[in-house]
């Protein structure tokens, strides 16, 4: 909780808080980590954080744990559909301000 | 997020449940992180090479910059070494010492090789240069 009130207001989405490549592709989908708790997102670059959901990371890697591992196609697909969004000028990201449209 | 009368979201309303200490504690660990971090890229240093300059391995100098480690203080004098700068730095506040200017280092001035000075006294923000304050101007 209180990493992510720091990185929403003091320090931004740095990419070394964050575990990256998480779902294997070359996408935004990262995860915040506090020992073997689990956080899946979707980080665009130092100014967007779209948080998802988590759990506990019993297994060496989350493909081991269903639970964890359906969090992350979760994420995997939101940051596919808002790539495919971004490509049909749908979303535009700009510093200020941000049009989403985020209904799937 | 949900939303109560008082006009505090879920987020506040578990966040004032975090105990202060551990609050304090997770803010430390991630501005040392932050600081890091921000001088390995002003530096264009990558993590791979500090790891290697100080003898750690690259997996637990990638704990420290997620903000996950609880440094010693070792450590991290060992990290400012290998970078010539300073993580943390620690006020010396005696009874009897009213020091009228407080030097606070941030991200940009590392950039500007500059220091953020402050006026204790009349809360009035200047820039100078490095040299100048040791110096003693």
């Amino acid at each position: 909780m209180v990493r992510i009130d720091d990185i929403a207001n003091r320090f931004g989405c740095q990419d070394y808080l964050f575990k990256e490549k998480e779902s294997g592709f070359t996408d935004p989908v990262v995860a915040l980590s506090r020992e073997n708790l689990r956080l899946y997102c979707c980080r665009y670059g130092n100014i967007i954080l779209i948080l998802g959901s988590g759990g506990v990371k019993y297994t060496r890697t989350y493909q081991e744990n269903p639970g964890l591992h359906q969090k992350v196609k979760i994420m995997a697909y939101v940051a596919k559909r808002i790539d495919q969004r971004i490509n049909d000028k749908e979303i535009e990201i700009k510093k200020q301000p941000i049009y989403w449209r985020l209904k799937f | 997020m949900k939303e109560n009368k008082n006009n505090s979201t879920l987020f506040d309303q578990l966040l004032s449940k975090v105990p202060s200490d551990v609050k304090r504690f997770v803010r430390k660990q991630g501005e040392i992180a932050v600081q890091i971090g921000t001088i390995l890229k002003a530096k264009g240093i990558t993590q791979k090479e500090l790891a290697q300059k100080i003898g750690m391995k690259e997996s637990q100098l990638s704990k420290i910059l997620a903000g996950n480690a609880n440094c010693t203080l070792k450590t991290i004098t060992k990290i400012e070494n290998a970078l010539n700068e300073d993580i943390i730095t620690v006020p010396i506040f005696r009874e009897d010492f009213a020091p009228d200017v407080i030097v606070d280092t941030a991200a940009k001035s590392l950039l500007d090789k500059k220091f953020k000075v402050r006026k204790f006294s009349l809360g009035e923000e200047v820039y100078v240069d490095r040299d100048e304050i040791y110096a003693g101007k």
